[in-house]
């Protein structure tokens, strides 16, 4: 008897212990996932303008992706103008649920992009996106090569100082620089000019035929349509511009310098006959 | 009665033969030249800043030009200062200008404040929103030259 009660009991603590169990483990058949996974966010977001000719392109979808369905078929970025994607490659980060796509070769200035995520990107539980995914962009403006941008600041009374500057850049995506080319007068394209005698105050010696004061110096960042660039004259003095450029044709702002109180000045990319 | 009639309608007709028909009325030049132009001669000498007001056939400068930096020449070498009779490195104001643009020829004569005489002959071009004029500066104390002018922002 004591044996036949003590295998009831043993039999009740398994069942209980079953009944635990299968508690815990949520019981039944679970759900299965349907949800289709979505694309939260683009780097480059969504219509921005001034991406980098040599970055990369990063896709974060709303769930955990498959990573062998994340790849350059189901990840593209493509001309907006058409034509054939930009080949690259892509990889993929579980953590961040990221997609990275790395252009073979720089993307071209100022171009619009299409990012393309099809539906052959699945999430763990097999489920394709909705439909199709598209977001687009635009790189970088190539606008500091040749030719060069010139202007001469507006007055009001000819005891402030007008100044006319010739400037020209080197541009590697952001990076802004002087090219060793620069000409000097009569075809002068990185030089100041005294407009009135305030202006030759504030600009000082003149190096160039007596004329111009040469820019031996120049840098700046070009973070479109951002501009801020600092410039040196032959005589040593220096003077600093920020502002913004529109269209690659026209770049408005402010000109500063130790000897230059601040005077809003419009730099305009000069005339290219048109093909 | 009816022959009265027949004869004024022959005069008429007549008359308007005779004038050449209906009047045609000039549309003007089909470029215009009304900008802001720049450009530094052949000779390096001068660099020409001219903001011209456009007529149909007429040009004249922009007035006022000033305080602005678009009716001026400024020399670009000992040549110029020589030219312009100046002793500093800055701009003399024009003080005037005229001139005919037959389209595409264009002639003009600018003059400064202090009294030097300018003329340039040459032909206008357009070519989407870029207009240039390609000719010759000449002028009693400037021995003629090549100017390009373009059509320039301010």
């Amino acid at each position: 008897m004591p044996n036949e009660q003590g295998s009831i009991a043993r039999r009740t603590a398994l069942i209980f212990a079953n009944a635990v169990l299968i508690a815990g483990c949520g019981g039944g058949t679970e759900p299965r996932d349907t949800t289709s996974p979505t694309v939260t966010s683009t780097a480059p977001a969504n219509s921005s303008v001034g991406a980098l000719i040599n970055g990369v392109v990063r896709v974060t979808f709303s769930e955990a992706m498959m990573a062998s369905t994340i790849s350059a078929t189901s990840v593209t970025v493509t001309p907006a103008a058409g034509g054939v994607a930009v080949p690259g490659s892509v990889t993929y980060d579980s953590p961040t649920r990221t997609a990275t796509f790395t252009p073979l070769q720089p993307l071209d200035y100022g171009a619009s992009y299409t990012i393309t995520v099809t539906s052959a990107a699945l999430d763990l539980a097999g489920n394709a996106i909705a439909a199709d995914f598209h977001s687009t962009f635009k790189s970088i403006q190539k606008v500091f090569d040749k030719p060069y941008f010139q202007g001469t600041n507006n007055i009001t009374s000819s005891s402030q100082p007008q100044i006319h500057v010739h400037i020209r850049f080197t541009q590697t995506g952001q990076t802004l620089g002087r090219p060793a080319d620069c000409e000097r007068l009569p075809l002068a394209n990185c030089d100041v000019l005294p407009r009135n005698a305030a202006g030759l105050a504030a600009i000082g010696a003149l190096d160039d035929q007596g004329v111009a004061a040469t820019i031996t110096q120049a840098s700046g960042t070009f973070t479109d349509p951002n501009i801020s660039f600092a410039f040196t004259l032959a005589n040593g003095r220096t003077f600093s511009f920020t502002g913004t450029v529109s269209n690659s044709e026209t770049m408005t702002g402010t000109l500063t310098g130790p000897t230059l109180l601040p005077i809003q000045i419009i730099l305009s990319r000069i005339p290219v006959p048109e093909s | 009665m009816k022959a009265s009639k027949a004869r004024w309608i022959c005069a008429a007709i007549a008359l308007s033969v005779a004038c050449g028909g209906p009047a045609v009325v000039d549309p003007g030049p089909t470029q215009s030249v009304q900008f802001y132009f720049a450009g530094t001669d052949g000779s390096g000498a001068l660099h020409v800043h001219v903001h011209w007001v456009q007529s149909k056939h007429n040009i004249t400068l922009l007035s006022p030009c000033v305080p602005s930096d678009t009716c001026n020449i400024t020399a670009f070498s000992p040549k110029g200062f020589e030219e312009l009779d100046i002793t500093t490195p800055l701009p003399v104001a024009l003080a005037s200008g005229s001139g005919t643009f037959t389209d595409p020829g264009i002639t003009f004569t600018i003059t400064t404040t202090n009294g030097k005489t300018f003329t340039f002959t040459g032909t206008v071009a357009t070519s989407g929103s870029q207009v240039q004029m390609v000719g010759t500066l000449s002028g009693p104390t400037h021995p003629a030259s090549s100017l390009q002018l373009d059509k320039t922002a301010f």
